[in-house]
C-alpha cells in the first residue's frame, strides 16, 4: 500500500457551475450533447496583467487552480513554502487549438508575420508552466499526456514526487477546451447522437500529512499498459483489486470503450454489493479531465471508491479515494 | 531504498544512428548540422537544422505498420530497440518494466504542419486520429509488448530528464526492476517558426558559450536508456554504464520562455541534484549542460556554473554539434553521460571561436578532454520554466 495522501482543496470550472458538489449534483440533469463553456472570463477570477492572450485551456486552468487554492485554506500571498509546492497538469486535446492558431497565422499571414506570442502556447507544458508563473510554484512544473487517463497520470506523478519527498504539495490540475479543432475533428462522431462532449478543468490539492481531513485520501493508484485489447482483461485487475482492498463501497468508471460493459457485466454476474457510477453515460467525453470527474464523484460518495479509467490505446488506471 | 543502474542505451541522431556512430563522432566534434530539407517550411534562403538523414525505420520496426505511424514514434522505437538489444534483457525480463517518454512537440507538429491539410486536402478527422500524443506510448507498447505503468512526460526540452527521473524513482521503490526512459522528437516547422520569430535561430551554426553565438538550431533525435535495478543487473551479469544516483527538479515561476535572469530556477535544481546524491560541487567532474547556444540561456546557465561549480569545472554542450533536439535533448545527453562516465572522455563544445566575459566557464572548446570522472551532472532547462538535473555515477559495486 502506497503513503495516502489528502485531498484539501478543489476548483471546478464546468459548463454547470464552479462549485464542485453543485457541479456533480447538476450534471446528470443539466447535460447537454456538446457541453462548452460559454462566457468564460478570466478576469471574474483573478485580475493579473498578461494573461488576456493566454489560451482558453490554460486560463480554465488558473482560474480553475485559484478556486482550489482559496477551497484549500491557503491564500495566493503564499502562506506556503513555494518550493515545497509542485504543479502537475494532465492534458489531452487542448494543444490542438493552440497549433492550429499559430498555423493558420504563418499561412495567412507569412511566417515573418506571426505573433511571437502565439508560439509558446504550441508547447505542451505551457499550461503548467502559466500555472506555476501565476500562483509562484517552484517546487516542479510538470505535465502529462496520455489521452483520457491524463488527469489520473498527472496524480500518480505528484503522489511520486510527495512520497519521495521533493515537495509537501501538488496542484493537480486537468483541463480540456475542446471548442475548436477537437470539435471540429469530431465531426463524424457528432452525427451518432449519443456522442456527448464537455469542456471543463478540475485542479486539486494534495497534501500528504494534512491535519485538514476536507475531502477525503487517496488510498492506493496503479497504472499499466495494455497495448491489444483482451476481454475480460480489466475485469481481471478490478477483481484484483476488489479482493486486495477492504471496503470498496462505489465503483466509479466509464471511459466509452469496451472496457465499460466488461466491468459492469463483472460487477452483475459477482452480485457484488458495490455501488456503480459511470458518469460518461450523461456527460460523455471530457478526454483529460475524465478521471477526475470520477475523482469527484467518489469524493462525494459514501465511503471508498474505486475509480477506473481506460482508453482504447491501452493505458489503464486505477485508483482509490475515501471521503 | 534500491540502488539504480544503467543497463543499455540506444541513440538515434544527425551524427549517428546507434551508439558506437554516435559516441565516436560525439568525441571527434562532427557536425550533424545541414542545410534544412523539408518541402513545406516557408521560410527566404538556406536554413539550418539537425536533421536525421538515410533514416530507415523498417530496420527496428518489425510490429508495427511504418507507413502508419508518425517519425517521432519511428525515431523512438529505434532508440528502444537498440536499448534493449544492448542490454540484452530477455522479453520476460522487461515486458513488465515502467516505461516513460518525454517529447516536447510529439507527433502533432509534423502532421498537422503539412500545408495540406490546412488546405483541406486531407480530411481533418484523421487529423485527430494521427496526433494523439499518446501514440508514441501505444506504438512503443506495441512494439515491444511493453505492459508496465507508463507516461508520456510533456515538459518540453526537459522532458527526456524527467523521463529518467520518473523511470529511477520506480526502481529505487522497489516498484519495479527494469525501467525504460526515452527522449524524442522530429523535426518540427512548428518549431522551426516559432523560434525564428523569438529570433534565437543561428543563421549557420551553434556555437554555444562563445561571444559571438547566435542562437539555437532546431534538431530531431531520440534516445533510450533502460534503468535496473542493481542486485537484477548484477545477476544476470549485465554491463553498467553507470549508476544514478540523485536528481533534482525546479520550477522557474518566472517567465514562460525566458530563463530567470539571475539564474534562481536552474540554480535550484542542480542544488537539488547535489543534495539528493548527498555530494558536493567539488565532486562533479563533468557537466553535460543544456547550452542551447542562445545569448541569454547561455549566459544564465554559465551565471549558474559559475556560482555553485567556479569557472573550472569542465562543461560541454553537444547542442553544438547536434543542434537542439527538443524533447530528446536531455535523453541523449544522459547517454553521453554514461559513455563519457565509463571512458573518462568529455565530448567538446565545437564551434566555439571567441571566449565571452558573460560565460566564463570551461566549455572543453573544440577538442574532446581526457580526465577522470566520478560523478557527472546532466542538466536541461525548458519552455515554461521546468527544470531537471540528473547526477550520473561511474559504477562501483
Amino acid at each position: 500500500m502506497d503513503t495516502k495522501i489528502e485531498i484539501t482543496g478543489i476548483g471546478c470550472i464546468s459548463p454547470w457551475g464552479d462549485m464542485p458538489k453543485t457541479f456533480v449534483e447538476n450534471i446528470k440533469t443539466g447535460a447537454a450533447y456538446i457541453n462548452l463553456l460559454k462566457d468564460f472570463d478570466l478576469k471574474k477570477y483573478i485580475s493579473k496583467k498578461g494573461l488576456r492572450t493566454l489560451p482558453k485551456s490554460t486560463k480554465m486552468a488558473i482560474a480553475a487552480t485559484k478556486l482550489a487554492i482559496e477551497d484549500s485554506g491557503y491564500s495566493l500571498d503564499t502562506n506556503w513554502d513555494e518550493e515545497r509546492v509542485g504543479v502537475f497538469v494532465g492534458n489531452s486535446m487542448s494543444y490542438l487549438n493552440n497549433i492550429n492558431d499559430f498555423l493558420k497565422s504563418v499561412y495567412v499571414d507569412g511566417p515573418e508575420s506571426v505573433s511571437p506570442l502565439k508560439f509558446p502556447n504550441t508547447v505542451l507544458n505551457n499550461i503548467s508552466g502559466w500555472v506555476s508563473i501565476v500562483f509562484n510554484i517552484k517546487g516542479i512544473n510538470s505535465t502529462v499526456n496520455t489521452g483520457n487517463t491524463s488527469g489520473i497520470d498527472a496524480i500518480i506523478q505528484a503522489k511520486s514526487y510527495i512520497e519521495n519527498g521533493i515537495i509537501d504539495k501538488a496542484i493537480v490540475v486537468a483541463v480540456e477546451d475542446i471548442e475548436q479543432a477537437v470539435l471540429h475533428n469530431e465531426a463524424p462522431n457528432l452525427k451518432n447522437k449519443d456522442y456527448k462532449m464537455t469542456e471543463m478543468a478540475v485542479s486539486i490539492i494534495l497534501e500528504k500529512s494534512s491535519k485538514k481531513h476536507k475531502y477525503g485520501t487517496i488510498n492506493d493508484t496503479l497504472s499499466w499498459m495494455e497495448h491489444t485489447y483482451k476481454e475480460g482483461m480489466i475485469d481481471q485487475k478490478v477483481s484484483q483489486i476488489i479482493q486486495s482492498t477492504t471496503n470498496i463501497n462505489n465503483i466509479i468508471y466509464g471511459s466509452g470503450n469496451k472496457n465499460d460493459s466488461s466491468i459492469l457485466n463483472f460487477i452483475e454476474n459477482e452480485n457484488l454489493r458495490i455501488k456503480v457510477e459511470n458518469p460518461f453515460t450523461y456527460i460523455g467525453t471530457t478526454y483529460a479531465v475524465s478521471g477526475l470527474i470520477k475523482l469527484l464523484i467518489g469524493i462525494f460518495s459514501q465511503g471508498q471508491s474505486l475509480i477506473v479509467e481506460t482508453n482504447e490505446y491501452g493505458n489503464n488506471c486505477c485508483l482509490l479515494v475515501e471521503n | 531504498m534500491k540502488r539504480v543502474v544503467i543497463t543499455g542505451l540506444g541513440v538515434t541522431s544527425s551524427i549517428g544512428q546507434n551508439i558506437n556512430d554516435f559516441w565516436t563522432a560525439c568525441k571527434d566534434g562532427v557536425s550533424g548540422i545541414t542545410e534544412i530539407k523539408k518541402n513545406n517550411l516557408q521560410v527566404a534562403g538556406p536554413k539550418f537544422g539537425g536533421q536525421i538523414h538515410d533514416f530507415d525505420p523498417s530496420k527496428y520496426i518489425f510490429v508495427n505498420n511504418v507507413a502508419e505511424i508518425g517519425r517521432g514514434s519511428q525515431l523512438l522505437i529505434s532508440s528502444m530497440r537498440q536499448a534493449i538489444e544492448d542490454s540484452k534483457l530477455k522479453e520476460q525480463q522487461y515486458e513488465y518494466a515502467d516505461f516513460y517518454i518525454g517529447t516536447t512537440m510529439g507527433e502533432v507538429t509534423v502532421e498537422i504542419s503539412d500545408f495540406n491539410i490546412y488546405q483541406g486536402k486531407i480530411s481533418s478527422d484523421i487529423l485527430l486520429e494521427q496526433n494523439q500524443l499518446k501514440n508514441m506510448l501505444v506504438y512503443a507498447s506495441k512494439e515491444f509488448n511493453l505492459k508496465g505503468q507508463s507516461s508520456l512526460i510533456t515538459n518540453a526540452c526537459a522532458a527526456g530528464n524527467y523521463a529518467n527521473i520518473q523511470a529511477f524513482e520506480q526502481i529505487r521503490r522497489n516498484k519495479t526492476k527494469v525501467a525504460i526512459a526515452a527522449g524524442t522528437d522530429p523535426f518540427s516547422t512548428v518549431a522551426y517558426y516559432g523560434f525564428n520569430r523569438l529570433k534565437a535561430i543561428s543563421p549557420d551554426k551553434c556555437r554555444p558559450f562563445d561571444k559571438n553565438r547566435k542562437g539555437m538550431l532546431v534538431a530531431e533525435g531520440s534516445a533510450c536508456v533502460i534503468l535496473e535495478e542493481l542486485e537484477h543487473a548484477l545477476a544476470r551479469g549485465a554491463k553498467i554504464y553507470a549508476e544514478i544516483v540523485g536528481y533534482g527538479v525546479s520550477s522557474d515561476s518566472f517567465h514562460i520562455t525566458s530563463p530567470h535572469p539571475e539564474s534562481l530556477g536552474i540554480i535550484r535544481s542542480t542544488r537539488n541534484a547535489l543534495n539528493y546524491a548527498k555530494i558536493t560541487p567539488e565532486d562533479i567532474d563533468y557537466i553535460s549542460a543544456h547550452g542551447t547556444g542562445t545569448p541569454a540561456n547561455d549566459r544564465v546557465e554559465s551565471h549558474a556554473i559559475n556560482s555553485i561549480f567556479g569557472n573550472k569545472k569542465p562543461t560541454s554542450s553537444i547542442k553544438s554539434m547536434l543542434g537542439h533536439t527538443m524533447g530528446a535533448a536531455s535523453s541523449i545527453e544522459s547517454v553521453v553521460s554514461c559513455l563519457a562516465i565509463g571512458e573518462n572522455i568529455a565530448p567538446p563544445t565545437i564551434n566555439f571561436e571567441t571566449p565571452d566575459e558573460e560565460c566564463e566557464i570551461d566549455c572543453i572548446p573544440n577538442k574532446a578532454r581526457e580526465f577522470n570522472m566520478d560523478y557527472v551532472i546532466n542538466n536541461s532547462y525548458a519552455f515554461g520554466g521546468t527544470n531537471a538535473s540528473v547526477v550520473f555515477k561511474k559504477f562501483k559495486k
